[in-house]
């Protein structure tokens, strides 16, 4: 059964992704000429429409649209227009790097929001409720752009104990890193706040009191595990999210990840590159969803999948 | 006994005083290259390391690694002393330039270079691999031939006597660059996109992509730097100038590219500013001046949009005086036979609503200004709303519409853009007639203009047959565009960079068009370089 589930939740993403490639595919083309960026102002016409020849540009869309499908079902996301190298070496470099940067920020705001949420439910409206609720608003307040250059100034240019920019060395992932896990604390506090607020109401908690249980046990050990459920959803999700779409992150700390690579290859108007990373983003945000999902069933044996919808 | 021991003193000493002298003797152990200069940059364009797959936008790093065939001097003039040739020769008729090799020139791999490279490079530069934008000046040459091992002739279709400036990198890169032909045929374009080797004193070393280019100083010297001074030259990218600054506080760069808004910052914080003076021309351009009943097709709107704006206010108060007013645009004071005689605009609101009255419109008229990211000037968003308010002052209606540059450009070259003004701030460069044929010849890719006139004095300095000739058409074009006001020039604004001046000096960037001259401050026999 759920074998069967899997399988058909990879082919509607797979649907999905092919509306959603071909749409970026129409779309990107009516933003502007490659040939612009990669031919200096001073080319002539006919230069140009010999490059524009040369990479196939001169076809008509539909054309290039099948011509670009018959090579992806070989394996073959074209060739970079910017960087001259194929879409795949590109991405399988920077993807990696921003994984990376994603895990870090993900462990930092589960290390923050975790405590804070649990705290929060077990002190509501305490003023240790009241200060984790202002850290996790902060986080999503504080542009983080400005978030970035305030800790990039105090920690690196004036305290000097972290570096100000790039990658390299484990201490190269503390400040972008945080950066972006303050962002995500909000929304794992509160959402483990309000799953654990109503957990600790429902009848196995009050049973498990009632047995005689320490406090401590009953969160830990029984409450908690319900809870987090919602956290692991929204956790996986994002995380997809933060590999993909740290763009601003990336730019503030010149780190050279897969949300940089897609800014610049909109920017150049790299068609083979937009559209190789819109397939892998598209592909992650799947996965990501499929795999939350299977976990749930998993983490609760209540949960399985039937005919289109839990059970 | 006695009689011994002054022997022995003296063979001792003798030996002390053999061992001294042959210490003097020996030659103090070579000077090498050490520590690394970090240059922090917003963007390595393609980041393209073979010097024929790259705009003129990678030249300040591709110069590291690459000589050109022609040389040029830090004041912007060719120099045989700094080139691969060490003299050349134009024929009378200025149909065939002759170049003697400089010899003892070798390429990183150990390849001595030849004329055959020289002969190699040139071809490959025109051939359709290459994207060289300047393919138009130099498809010029016919045949490259061999004389000898360090002598080639290139024979030409057509007289151009201002080939010679395209063989150096004040203008292009790509056009003179050598590569060496053995390594290149042997391994492919592709291996050599990725493992380049050149004449340069630098060689590559690594890159990531987005994220660094690394050179090395190659280990013997330079034929003619000498010993360059860093043992490693790390261009790296970080896209926020915010950061760049922060980086050049804390060490972690010697050199940043910064804009004007970071002028105070560096002040405050005991950095120092180096200045490409001029580096760029900025200047508003006037679309599609033939559309049909469009007011800016009138010599006198054009008068009256110039004389509403006080370019002194706008470099002093928006662009931090890091330059100077400029009566000529979009060509600058780098353009040869430069004239010196067309003074910048004066700011007279009141004659430009007379002249308003004159052409017709009393009342103004409405256009639309575009606003937009320009690359390397993040100012002109800012600057287009100031000029809109002047514009606004002497009756006009501008609407300001922000787009994005790449998409407007597809706009502009469909011609679906009348009645409108865009800005752009472009590298300042030697060949005078390069952008106004880009922008203003009614067969060209912008066509701002449609007039043969223009097109005859454009083309006649194209095609001008020897220097004295080009210097009367391009005085002339230069006339044309000031007395017609074809454009808004407003300023020629200085490059900026910040430095670590503990550990960055005197630094005279030079004139070629997107080159920094790093040179000037790691080479260590100073050809053709000014004085620190």
């Amino acid at each position: 059964m759920m074998g069967r589930y899997i399988l058909g939740r990879l082919f509607q993403g797979a649907i999905a992704l092919v509306v959603l490639v071909t749409f970026v595919f129409v779309v990107v083309r009516f933003t502007g000429d490659p040939i612009d960026q990669m031919l200096g102002p001073a080319a002539t016409r006919e230069q140009r429409e010999g490059l524009r020849g040369s990479l196939g540009l001169d076809k008509p869309m539909f054309v290039q649209y099948g011509i670009y499908w018959t090579n992806i079902v070989r394996g073959d996301f074209g060739r970079s227009l910017a960087w001259k190298r194929p879409v795949a070496e590109v991405i399988a470099q920077r993807l990696p790097q921003s994984a990376k940067l994603a895990g870090v920020s993900m462990a930092i705001a589960l290390l923050i929001g975790m405590p804070l949420g649990v705290l929060g439910a077990l002190r509501r409206d305490s003023a240790l409720d009241v200060s984790a609720k202002i850290i996790g608003l902060l986080g999503q307040a504080l542009p983080v752009f400005w978030l970035g250059l305030i800790l990039m100034e105090i920690f690196a240019v004036r305290l000097e104990i972290l570096p100000v920019a790039g990658m390299g060395s484990p201490l190269h992932y503390v400040l972008p890193g945080f950066t972006m896990g303050w962002f995500v604390v909000a929304g794992i506090m509160r959402l483990l706040r309000s799953s654990l607020v109503d957990v600790l109401d429902s009848e196995f908690v009050k049973m498990a009191r009632a047995k005689g249980l320490s406090e401590t046990s009953v969160i830990w050990e029984h409450a908690l595990r319900n809870a987090l459920l919602p956290v692991v959803s929204f956790a996986g999700i994002y995380f997809a999210t933060l590999i993909t779409a740290a763009i601003v992150v990336e730019t503030v700390f010149a780190w050279p990840g897969f949300g940089l690579m897609m800014y610049n290859a909109l920017k150049f108007r790299d068609f083979p590159m937009i559209q190789g990373g819109v397939i892998v983003t598209g592909a992650l945000v799947i996965v990501a969803n499929l795999t939350v999902d299977t976990l749930y069933a998993f983490i609760d044996p209540r949960i399985r999948y039937g005919r289109g919808r839990a059970k | 006994m006695q009689k011994r021991k002054p022997l022995l003193g003296s063979v001792i000493a003798a030996l002390v005083l053999s061992v001294v002298t042959v210490e003097s003797a020996s030659p103090a152990p070579a000077r090498k290259p050490e520590g690394e200069l970090v240059v922090a940059v917003g963007s390595l364009w393609q980041q393209n390391v073979d010097p024929h797959r790259g705009t003129n936008a990678s030249k300040f790093y591709l110069e590291m690694q690459f000589d050109q065939l022609v040389g040029i001097n830090s004041e912007g003039q060719l120099d045989p002393k700094t080139g691969v040739a060490e003299k050349w020769e134009v024929s009378p008729d200025s149909k065939k330039i002759t170049f003697w090799i400089r010899k003892g020139i070798k390429f990183q791999n150990g390849d001595v270079l030849t004329a055959e490279d020289v002969k190699f490079s040139l071809e490959r530069a025109l051939s359709p691999y290459s994207l060289d934008e300047y393919k138009g000046y130099t498809s010029v040459i016919q045949e490259v031939k061999l004389v000898n091992p360090y002598v080639v002739e290139l024979i030409l279709k057509d007289p151009a006597p201002r080939l010679i400036y395209m063989l150096g990198s004040l203008q292009s890169f790509d056009s003179g660059v050598i590569v060496p032909k053995k390594y290149v045929k042997a391994k492919g374009d592709e291996y050599f996109a990725l493992h380049p080797v050149g004449s340069g004193p630098y060689k590559f070393h690594s890159q990531q992509l987005d994220a660094y280019i690394k050179y090395e100083a190659v280990s013997s010297p330079h034929w003619r730097v000498g010993i360059p001074k860093y043992k490693y030259i790390t261009f790296k990218v970080v896209p926020d100038v915010s950061t760049r600054v922060a980086m050049l506080k804390r060490g972690e760069a010697d050199i940043a590219e910064i804009g004007r808004a970071q002028i105070k910052e560096m002040k405050d914080a005991r950095l120092d500013i180096r200045r490409k003076l001029s580096g760029r021309s900025f200047c508003m351009q006037f679309l599609q001046q033939w559309s049909e009943g469009g007011p800016m097709g009138k010599v006198k709107v054009r008068e009256a949009m110039n004389l509403a704006i006080d370019r002194k206010a706008i470099l002093d108060n928006l662009l931090m005086g890091a330059g100077r007013v400029t009566g000529i645009s979009p060509s600058g004071s780098y353009s040869l036979f430069y004239p010196t005689d067309l003074a910048p605009y004066r700011y007279d609101p009141e004659r430009a609503k007379q002249l308003l009255k004159e052409a017709g419109y009393p009342q103004g008229f409405k256009f639309t200004m575009f606003q937009y990211e320009y690359p390397g000037f993040p100012e002109g968003r800012r600057i287009a709303e100031v000029l809109a308010s002047y514009f606004e002052a002497i009756g006009l209606q501008p609407k300001i519409e922000p787009v994005d540059y790449g998409a407007l450009k597809e706009r502009i070259y469909k011609f679906s853009v009348p009645n409108s003004l865009i800005y752009g701030a472009y590298a300042n460069r030697l060949i005078g007639e390069d952008l106004p044929s880009q922008f203003y010849l009614s067969n060209g890719l912008w066509q701002m203009v449609r007039d043969p006139s223009m097109d005859a004095l454009i083309n006649k300095a194209i095609k001008a047959v020897t220097m004295d000739e080009y210097k009367v058409a391009i005085h002339a074009l230069f006339k044309r565009l000031h007395g017609e006001y074809v454009n808004i020039p407003i300023a020629e604004l200085d490059e900026l960079f910040g430095v670590n001046p503990k550990t960055v000096g005197g630094w005279d960037m030079g004139k070629a068009a997107y080159g920094m001259n790093l040179e000037h401050l790691f080479s260590e026999l100073r050809i053709g370089q000014k004085k620190r």
